[in-house]
């Protein structure tokens, strides 16, 4: 028999059923799925945009440089002890459903902004 | 083979229409009422040929087509509604067929077995989409505290009168140190799945702190089973992980076809 112990007990991870929000749906159906070449396709304005943006080219000097910035600007004492607390609580619900809300903004056109800013220097 | 047309929403009005939107293609056995309205709002009319059924709607009007943002949604929720009474060969978002009669005359007809065979290959079936992403500032921490080569250059670019060039030297030894331990963190999420997988396929991540886009094929009695394998990945990665996970969908990476005209 299982025993349930603290923080095991219930689902950390939640999966979804269903896309439900654009940023899922982009992925799936935009360049997935059977092409009929016979049949004309029509475009959604705005999002070919987003997701051309979204791709962004890793070894680029600007990449560089935020990523000196932001390793830099890292508090190493503070990121230390914030790994040693969530070690010793294990996890917890909650911070599972921060993960999920944390992944949804991080699609949300959010990096195309970035990457169209970041360009621009 | 026969041929007919259901409209499977009664308030639907197809009435002058010549251009059909399409969403995939069903057994026509597996053909239920569609509640979700389609692409521009109209009704979900089932084209039925033989043993198989093309989901589409009218698309009224002669002039351009302006999909929405919107219609994506639509174009999505109408397959998950086929889904869930049996398997759906998807089509990508924007398909638009001429007239109801060119579904039948360019796809159906022609590919009847193909697309037959298609749905019998996914009966039982289902996509699951899975990503992983760093948190920065706990990834970043952790190269600069496990590599050697980082924590160096950060101390001697955070002294006075660093250069550019120090800067742009730690940034390239971030970015590489990065990228090895983003394959190490990928190849971990596909361990965790790949017993039960019977196709992965791998997609291009979205920015660098992206560890893995993947979509795992997998038959739905197992979808349990990678419930708890991503679950106790992302339990044990909390500190610098997140996860987002989708699922079951239509065989939407999987459906690799391509049909040429005629």
């Amino acid at each position: 028999m299982a025993v349930a112990t603290h923080g095991t007990s219930s689902n950390y991870l939640q999966r979804a059923p269903s896309p439900s929000g654009l940023a899922d749906v982009v992925d799936l159906i935009l360049d997935k799925g059977l092409v009929i070449d016979a049949y004309v396709r029509v475009a959604v304005i705005g999002i070919e945009l987003v997701t051309i943006d979204a791709r962004i080219v890793i070894a680029s000097v600007d990449t560089y440089l935020r990523f000196a910035e932001a390793v830099n600007r890292l508090d190493l004492t503070q990121t230390e002890a914030a790994g040693l607390r969530e070690l010793r609580d294990g996890g917890s619900e909650e911070k599972a459903k921060g993960a999920v809300e944390g992944a949804k903004e991080a699609f949300s056109g959010g990096n195309g902004k970035r990457s169209r800013e970041r360009s621009k220097h | 083979m026969s041929t007919t047309s259901r409209l499977l929403r009664s308030d639907a009005d197809t009435a002058g229409a010549a251009r059909t939107y399409l969403y995939g293609v069903v057994r026509r056995a597996d053909v239920r009422a569609i509640r979700s309205e389609g692409v521009a709002g109209a009704g979900i009319v089932s084209i039925d040929h033989g043993e198989i059924a093309a989901l589409t709607s009218a698309i009224p009007g002669t002039g351009e087509i302006r999909a929405r943002r919107r219609d994506l949604l639509r174009h999505s929720d109408v397959l998950q509604e086929a889904f869930a009474a049996g398997p759906v060969v998807p089509l990508r978002f924007g398909t638009v067929a001429a007239s109801a009669s060119s579904v039948v005359d360019d796809l159906l007809a022609p590919r009847h077995g193909e697309l037959l065979d298609l749905l019998e290959a996914f009966d039982g079936l289902a996509e699951l989409s899975v990503r992983a992403f760093y948190r920065e500032e706990e990834v970043l921490g952790a190269l600069v505290r496990e590599d050697v080569r980082v924590g160096r250059l950060r101390e001697a670019a955070r002294a006075e009168g660093a250069t550019r060039q120090l800067q742009l030297e730690l940034g390239e030894a971030v970015a590489k140190a990065l990228e090895r331990k983003r394959a190490r963190d990928a190849d971990a999420v596909l361990n965790a799945v790949e017993r039960v997988a019977q196709e992965i396929s791998i997609q291009e991540r979205g920015n660098e702190l992206e560890v893995l886009r993947a979509s795992v094929l997998v038959d739905r009695r197992d979808v349990p089973r990678v419930d708890r394998a991503l679950d106790e990945l992302a339990r044990s990665r909390a500190r610098d992980m997140l996860f987002k996970y989708l699922g079951p969908l239509p065989p939407h990476s999987f459906v690799s076809l391509r049909f040429g005209a005629g």
